[in-house]
């Protein structure tokens, strides 16, 4: 097996290689995320004020345990997205590994074994440097900083590790299918409504913790708190799954009456690979979601005269946050417009080939982004700013401004989020016409 | 109609036009047969303006087509000619009726117009049933009838195919062939074939042989007649310059 996977690592391509190290680099941040969560959340509160105004009180302390938590699920989207970078090159790789008599299990264990080689070699550097910034922190802060949680580290980095193995053996299936040499991607199955249910769990879960005033019918004060969380997080990834579905009714409803043709394709395409698109906005819609609540909840202080240092710190804390998230989103969508780009690749050759100006087709890919990130980011805009109000409705009816606020914020991260998407299609402009040359179209 | 002088055209080491001149006139077909690599496809690429020779002329109606820039080049085959693939090479996200109507659409048609005229071109061409599939559902014979709609459908003034029918068997090849002049000689544009096939060739006006990257038969309509020309005759007259 070992020989197998060393056999094979020699045969990637340059691409490949840049995937294998931004998988890495995912895998880094991810386990440094979640190493903070679990240390954050067991920081001595009561041991000292001051040094760590903001995170020794406990309930923005749990506030920030959950944001960098929230924060390992965009590094994770991004390494899923990263590991399906190259897929043509690695598919051929594998497949002449099919070729050669490898088992199907063989090629799924290979991939996995690859991918989960990236994240374990990241992995170790995010939690090498996490436990030297740690021991770093305590040093200088002394007990305030417990040195228990460390011991989460190692399974912090197995999950890790875990995922992305996983997402490795999932990556390779479509070689699997396929005996032959002939790499044929299988017709990606469209999203499915079952995929809806985890919403609902979630947003019952949240609702069950919250009309509860504190309590939970399990556990009690401790049973809520668990229940939101759990309900927060199903609720993210039912959305994410959600995404394919909502993108795939827009698309479809945006190719249907249009008589722009860059519009028909753009939809068309978009269509066929929802999953794809919903994979890469997943983390854009969260951010958009993320960002219109901290929005939500900030409308009703801004008419505030006396904001503590605290909640500007906090603040400050959840901003930074965001950005980061923004910019896991800017990344997850190149890796996605690579993508998209090396498979449309012939389609565009041809249709410049048959005279098809080459910003029109750039207008294809800038529509296509506008197609499937317009829905999300309006439906995660309008989730996170009605979730806040709705729960602080008391609150809202006392300040008629704010409300407006609110949905300003939720606009604006709407609006932040499909720039991204359009912007990160616009960059791949230069890259279609230096790919689309219809002079390197061979026939026969 | 279209013309080119003494084509040069190499890629790296391999040459693969070497002085190749051909004329074609309007609503003439032709096929362009050789042995593999004798430079078939690269003549076709350079006559469609897809492609630019090194050295010698092409000319459409009179005008220098390797002398226009890529965008000119564009807008004139858009609004020119029509190309058909061997492998067909529809979008495969788009069913074959919006293959059709794509690039009506992109030659600034309605929507409207855009869908009758595709619907009328795939019933003429016996795939109107298969206008709501898509390429993968469809079989070499029926994708390669979509093709043929779909160049056919802008009505251009040229239409190039490079091997239409290289992919399929001899009875689907021969019924896409048929199609194909057929619907070309009905609208009188010109149609300019590559093939292997002499079958295929026997469709054609004339015959334009190809040998490293020559003309050795058929370079222009008054040398070649049909397919029976002598190469040797019609080579000494052929190779103008
Ligand atoms: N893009 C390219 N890059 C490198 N070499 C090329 C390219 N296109 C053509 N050639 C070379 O030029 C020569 C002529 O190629 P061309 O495709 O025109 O031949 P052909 O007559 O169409 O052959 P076939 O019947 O096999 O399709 C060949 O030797 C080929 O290898
Ligand atoms: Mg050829």
């Amino acid at each position: 097996m070992i020989t197998v996977v060393r056999m094979l690592a020699r045969g990637r391509s340059r691409r490949e290689r840049a995937r294998g190290r931004l998988m890495a680099a995912g895998a880094a941040f991810a386990t440094v995320l979640l190493c903070a969560a679990a240390h954050l959340t067991a920081l001595r509160l009561d041991a000292r004020r001051g040094a760590l105004g903001v995170l020794t009180e406990k309930e923005p302390r749990l506030m920030v345990a959950l944001t960098l938590a929230l924060l390992a699920v965009p590094a994770a989207a991004f390494i899923y997205q990263v590991s399906r970078l190259a897929t043509a090159t690695r598919e051929r790789r594998l497949a002449a590994l099919r070729l050669a008599g490898a088992t199907p299990r063989e090629v799924r264990l290979t991939g996995a074994a690859e991918s989960g080689w990236s994240a374990l070699a990241g992995g170790s550097l995010g939690a090498a440097a996490y436990l030297l910034a740690a021991l770093v922190a305590r040093w200088s802060l002394g007990d305030v900083v417990p040195v228990r949680p460390l011991l989460w580290t190692p399974v912090v980095l197995a999950a890790v590790v875990l995922g992305g193995a996983l997402s490795g053996l999932r990556a390779g299936r479509h070689v699997v299918a396929s005996p032959l040499g002939v790499v044929r991607r299988a017709r990606p199955r469209g999203p499915r409504a079952r995929d809806l249910a985890l919403v609902a769990l979630g947003v019952a879960l949240l609702a069950a913790a919250l009309t509860g005033k504190g309590r939970f019918f399990l556990g009690g004060k401790y049973g809520a708190v668990v229940a939101i969380a759990a309900g927060a997080v199903l609720l993210l990834f039912g959305l994410v799954l959600a995404t394919a579905l909502l993108i795939r009714m827009a698309a479809r409803r945006a190719g249907r009456g249009t008589s722009a043709p860059e519009t028909l394709l753009a939809a068309r395409m978009v269509e066929a690979d929802p999953r794809a698109w919903a994979r890469a906005l997943s983390v854009v819609g969260l951010t958009v979601f993320f960002g219109s609540a901290v929005g939500a909840q900030q409308a009703l202080t801004v008419f505030q005269s006396d904001l503590t240092a605290f909640q500007v710190a906090s603040y400050a804390l959840l901003y930074l946050a965001l950005l980061t998230a923004m910019v896991t989103s800017a990344g997850a969508l190149v890796a996605h417009q690579a993508e998209a780009l090396l498979d449309h690749r012939r389609s565009f050759t041809v249709l410049a080939a048959s005279g098809v100006p080459v910003p029109a087709l750039g207008r294809v890919l800038t529509r296509q982004a506008l197609v499937a990130a317009l829905p999300v980011c309006v439906v995660s805009a309008v989730a996170g700013a009605g979730v806040v109000v709705l729960l602080l409705a008391e609150l809202y009816a006392r300040r008629p401004g704010a409300l407006a606020v609110s949905v300003a914020g939720a606009a604006a991260m709407a609006g932040i989020g499909v720039l991204a998407a359009v912007l990160v299609a616009r960059a791949a402009r230069p890259i279609l016409r230096r790919w689309v040359r219809p002079e390197e179209l061979r026939t026969g | 109609m279209l013309e080119a002088r003494t084509l040069r055209k190499s890629f790296g080491r391999t040459t693969a036009l070497d002085g190749a001149s051909v004329e074609i006139g309007e609503g003439e077909v032709v096929a362009v047969t050789g042995p593999s690599g004798s430079g078939k496809s690269t003549l076709l690429h350079c006559l469609a303006g897809i492609i630019r020779p090194e050295a010698g002329e092409v000319l459409f109606a009179g005008r220098r087509l390797d002398t226009l820039d890529e965008d000119a080049r564009t807008r004139l085959r858009r609004e020119n000619f029509g190309v058909v693939f061997q492998f067909g090479e529809l979008v495969p996200e788009l069913t074959a009726e919006e293959n059709v109507v794509l690039p009506l659409l992109f030659g600034g048609r309605g929507r409207r117009e855009s869908l009758q005229a595709a619907r009328s071109w795939l019933e003429r061409l016996d795939v109107a049933d298969c206008a709501g599939q898509r390429p993968a559902e469809l079989s070499g014979g029926q994708l390669q009838r979509v093709a043929v709609a779909r160049a056919l459908a802008a009505e251009p003034r040229v239409i190039f195919a490079d091997e239409p029918t290289g992919a399929l068997d001899s009875l689907a090849g021969e019924r896409v062939m048929g199609e194909l002049v057929g619907a070309a000689r009905e609208s009188r544009a010109t149609l300019v074939v590559v093939t292997h096939d002499n079958r295929v060739a026997a469709y054609a006006d004339r015959e334009i042989a190809l040998r490293d990257g020559r003309v050795v038969a058929g370079a222009t309509a008054a040398t070649g007649g049909t397919a029976a020309g002598t190469p040797g005759e019609a080579a000494a007259g052929g190779v103008s310059r």
